[in-house]
C-alpha cells in the first residue's frame, strides 16, 4: 500500500529501520532483556493478576471522575504553595513554560525525561525564545546531541553504539582505545553536573500525581529527576491530564507495578514525592513550583470507545513483546510514542488523517494486551481504529474494492466455490514450495517481503464432498496450504 | 503473625532488607548498638577513600558519636547547617566524597531508604557526593511500600520525600549497567540496633 500514499508513512520509515542492522540488534537485545526481567519480577509477586486487576480498577475509577480529581489536585497543589495551570493545547503548555522562563530571566533549563514535553514540542518552543534546554537523562542527552527522537520509551538511545556516543561527546579517539560505557557515563556526569548547578529552571515530567495531597511522583534510575527538582530555583512539572491517582493507597498499587513492568526492577533507584515548593525552615529546594496539566486531546477521549488508552502508565512493556516493534524499533512510528501504545495513541492525539496507517502496524496477536499492567485491550483498540479508518474513507480505493469483492463472494456459496477453483488454477505459475511468492499488483507489495501459503489443489469443500477428508486430514501435515501438493 | 517490634519480626525484616538492597547493588552493615554504628561508619568512609564527609544534623548520628569518631580517625567532616546560605551548602555537598544521612524509614521488601529532608537534612546530601552512607535504626524497618506510604502520605505530606534503592544507575549506553551516573555510585546502609 505504500505506493498509494503521497507522503512517507509507516512502511517507508519501517523500511529505513529494517535496513539498519545495528539498530535492529540493539532493539532486539533491549526488548529481550526487559521482557525477561518483567516476567521474573511479576512472577515474584504473590498475586500479580489480582494486582493488575486492582490497578485496572483504579485507573477506570480515576477516569470516571477525572474532572473532580483534577480540581482536587489543583486545590491541594495551591494549598502547598504551588502554581497550577491547565493547558488545553500544546501551544498553551509551551506558552506558559516560556512565560515562566521569560519572567525569571532564565537562560538555562535542565530537564529530566518527560514524554508529554516531547509531545507538545517544548524544547523547540523554548529554544525559539533563546532558552537553552539540556536533557539530563543520559539516553535523552545522547539523542538530543544527535538531534534524533527516542527509539524506546524507557531506553531512548538504545540504537546508538558506544563509538557513536563517543563521537557525539567529542571524544573521538584517533586510533586509541574505544571508550567504554563507564568512561562515557563518567564524562556525561561531569559535564551535566555543571549544568545542574548553573540552571535557572528545572523541568520534569510526572509519573503520577496524587489528588488527595497534591503530590507529584517521579520514577527514575539515574537521579537526574531529583537533581532537576532540587537544585534550580524554579521547578516546572508537566503532566498529561490522565496521570492523576486519587489516593496514596492507589499510588502504592501502581507504583508496585510500574518498575516491575518497565525494567523488571522491584523499585527504581529513585522515586521522588514532591508536594509544592520548599517550605519555611527548609534550607534548600526550589522556591517556586509550577504544575502544568496538559490536555492536548485527552479529555476528548473520555467516554469514547478509546477511553481505556488513558489507563496507560507508560511502562513500555507492550513495546518489548510486540513482534512489529521488535523488528522496526521506535523511529518507524514517526512520533513520540512507539509500539502498540503509540499505534493507538498517536492517531488519537495527533490526528487520524495523518496517522491512519499506524493501527495497521500490528499482527493483532494481542501480546501487548497480555502484558499491559493495567490491562488495556490494545489489540481491540487497534481494531476499532482500523474500522474508524474505513468508516472515514481513509482506506485506499483498491482496498475498499477488494473488500467489497470479498463480501460479495463470501456471501454466495456458488461464487465462492468458483472463485476458489479459479484462484487455485491461476496461482500455479506463482507458487514455489507450496507458497505464493509473487503476485499481481494488489498483492505484489505484500508478497515482496513475505510468502503466503498457496491454495490447496483440492479445497476443503471438495474433499468433504468426495468423502476423502479423513485420509487427507490424517496425513499429519499441519501446513494445510502447501501440504497436499 | 507476630506483632510489629518483636525480635523475630525484626530479624526477618533485616534479612529481607539486606537481600533486596544487595540485589540493587547496595551494601549493608549491621551494628549491635549506636557506638558500634559510629565505628562502622568510619570503616565505610575509609573503604570509600576517606573524606571530606558531609553529615546531616540528626540525633541518631549524635547518639552514634559519628562526627567525633570520624574526626578521631582524621577524616574531614562538616554538617549540613540550615543557617548557612544555600550556595555554601551546595558547595559542601559538591565537595564531599561521602554524604551521611539518617533515613526516616527503610523498606525491607525492596531495600529502600526513605529520606525526608528537614531543617538539618538537605535534599542533596545523599545525591551529590559519589558515596552515600545511611545510618538506619533497625526499628525503622517496615515490611513494604504500602506500609511506608501509609506513614508518609495523607493529605499533608512533607514537601519532598525520596525513596532511594541502591546506587544511581543507567543502562542507556549499549545496555551496559553503569553505576553512579548522576547520583552516588556507592550506597551503604549501616543498620543500628538499640535506637529508635
Amino acid at each position: 500500500m505504500s505506493g498509494l500514499r503521497a507522503r512517507p508513512g509507516f512502511l517507508d520509515r519501517a523500511g529505513r529501520a529494517l535496513a539498519d542492522p545495528l539498530t535492529r540488534r540493539a532493539v532486539a537485545a533491549a526488548t529481550d532483556r526487559f521482557r525477561t526481567a518483567r516476567r521474573a519480577a511479576l512472577d515474584a509477586l504473590d498475586d500479580p493478576e489480582g494486582l493488575r486487576d486492582r490497578a485496572r480498577a483504579i485507573r477506570a475509577a480515576t477516569l470516571a471522575r477525572l474532572p473532580d480529581l483534577i480540581d482536587r489536585l489543583e486545590e491541594r497543589v495551591r494549598a502547598a504553595g504551588g502554581h497550577v495551570v491547565r493547558a488545553a493545547t500544546a501551544a498553551e503548555a509551551c506558552g506558559y513554560v516560556a512565560g515562566v522562563c521569560r519572567e525569571r530571566g532564565a537562560r538555562l533549563v535542565v530537564k529530566s525525561k518527560s514524554m508529554v514535553s516531547e509531545e507538545v514540542g517544548l524544547n523547540h518552543a523554548l529554544g525559539a525564545e533563546g532558552v537553552r534546554v539540556v536533557e539530563t537523562d543520559l539516553g535523552e542527552f545522547i539523542i538530543q546531541l544527535a538531534g534524533e527522537p527516542p527509539s524506546h520509551l524507557v531506553a531512548p538511545a538504545i540504537h546508538k553504539s558506544r563509538r557513536q556516543v563517543a563521537d557525539l561527546f567529542g571524544l573521538a579517539s584517533d586510533g586509541g582505545a574505544e571508550p567504554d560505557a563507564a568512561a562515557l557515563t563518567a564524562w556525561a556526569r561531569a559535564r551535566l553536573r555543571e549544568e545542574f548547578l548553573r540552571a535557572d529552571v528545572g523541568l520534569s515530567g510526572v509519573n503520577f500525581a496524587v489528588a488527595e495531597s497534591g503530590t507529584i511522583v517521579l520514577v527514575t534510575n539515574e537521579g537526574n529527576g531529583r537533581l532537576v527538582t532540587s537544585l534550580p530555583r524554579v521547578h516546572v512539572a508537566l503532566m498529561g491530564l490522565e496521570r492523576v491517582v486519587p489516593t496514596w493507597n492507589d499510588l502504592a498499587v501502581l507504583l508496585t507495578l510500574l518498575p516491575r513492568s518497565a525494567t523488571g526492577q522491584k523499585m527504581t533507584s529513585y522515586v521522588s514525592f514532591i508536594t509544592g515548593p520548599r517550605r519555611a525552615g527548609e534550607a534548600d529546594g526550589p522556591e517556586e513550583f509550577h504544575l502544568v496539566i496538559v490536555d492536548n486531546g485527552r479529555s476528548a477521549l473520555l467516554g469514547t470507545e478509546y477511553e481505556e488508552v488513558l489507563h496507560c502508565i507508560r511502562c513500555g512493556s507492550c513495546l518489548n513483546v510486540c513482534p512489529v516493534y521488535r523488528q522496526v524499533g521506535g523511529h518507524a512510528y514517526g512520533w513520540v510514542y512507539s509500539g502498540p501504545i503509540g499505534a493507538v495513541l498517536t492517531p488519537l492525539l495527533a490526528g487520524m488523517e495523518t496517522w491512519d496507517d499506524l493501527p495497521l502496524a500490528s499482527s493483532l496477536c494481542a501480546a501487548c494486551t497480555e502484558v499491559c499492567p493495567v490491562k488495556i485491550p490494545l489489540h481491540d483498540l487497534l481494531l476499532r481504529l482500523r474500522s474508524a479508518r474505513v468508516r472515514r474513507g481513509l482506506a485506499g480505493a483498491g482496498e475498499r474494492l477488494a473488500f467489497r469483492l470479498w463480501a460479495f463472494v463470501a456471501a454466495r456459496p456458488a461464487a465462492y466455490r468458483l472463485a476458489v477453483s479459479l484462484a487455485a488454477l491461476a496461482q500455479r505459475p506463482l507458487v514455489r514450495d507450496g507458497h505464493l511468492v509473487r503476485g499481481p499488483a494488489p498483492l505484489a507489495a505484500w508478497l515482496r517481503d513475505r510468502d503466503f501459503p498457496a491454495l490447496a489443489d483440492r479445497s476443503f469443500q471438495q474433499l468433504w464432498a468426495s468423502g476423502r477428508l479423513d485420509s487427507a486430514a490424517g496425513s499429519g501435515d499441519a501446513d494445510a496450504g502447501g501440504g497436499t501438493r | 503473625m507476630n506483632g510489629p517490634g518483636t525480635s523475630l519480626d525484626r530479624e526477618g525484616l533485616v534479612r529481607r532488607f539486606t537481600t533486596a538492597l544487595e540485589a540493587a547493588a547496595g551494601g549493608v552493615r549491621r551494628a549491635p548498638d549506636a557506638v558500634a554504628g559510629g565505628q562502622i561508619l568510619v570503616e565505610v568512609v575509609k573503604t570509600a577513600g576517606g573524606g571530606p564527609v558531609l553529615l546531616v544534623r540528626d540525633p541518631v548520628l549524635e547518639a552514634a558519636g559519628a562526627a567525633e569518631a570520624l574526626a578521631a580517625a582524621g577524616v574531614e567532616t562538616s554538617f549540613w547547617e540550615p543557617g548557612q546560605p544555600p550556595n555554601r551548602l551546595r558547595q559542601a555537598a559538591t565537595r564531599a566524597r561521602v554524604g551521611v544521612t539518617v533515613p526516616r524509614l527503610a523498606i525491607a521488601d525492596t531495600g529502600t531508604l526513605v529520606l525526608v529532608p528537614a531543617a538539618g537534612a538537605g535534599r542533596t546530601v545523599d545525591l551529590l557526593p559519589p558515596v552515600h552512607a545511611a545510618v538506619v535504626p533497625t526499628a525503622r524497618l517496615v515490611p513494604d511500600l504500602s506500609a511506608a506510604l501509609a506513614r508518609l502520605g495523607g493529605s499533608v505530606p512533607p514537601s519532598t520525600v525520596a525513596l532511594v534503592t541502591g546506587p544511581s544507575r543507567t543502562a542507556d549506553i549499549e545496555l551496559q549497567l553503569t553505576l553512579g551516573v548522576h547520583g552516588p555510585g556507592t550506597v551503604v546502609a549501616v543498620l543500628v540496633d538499640g535506637l529508635e
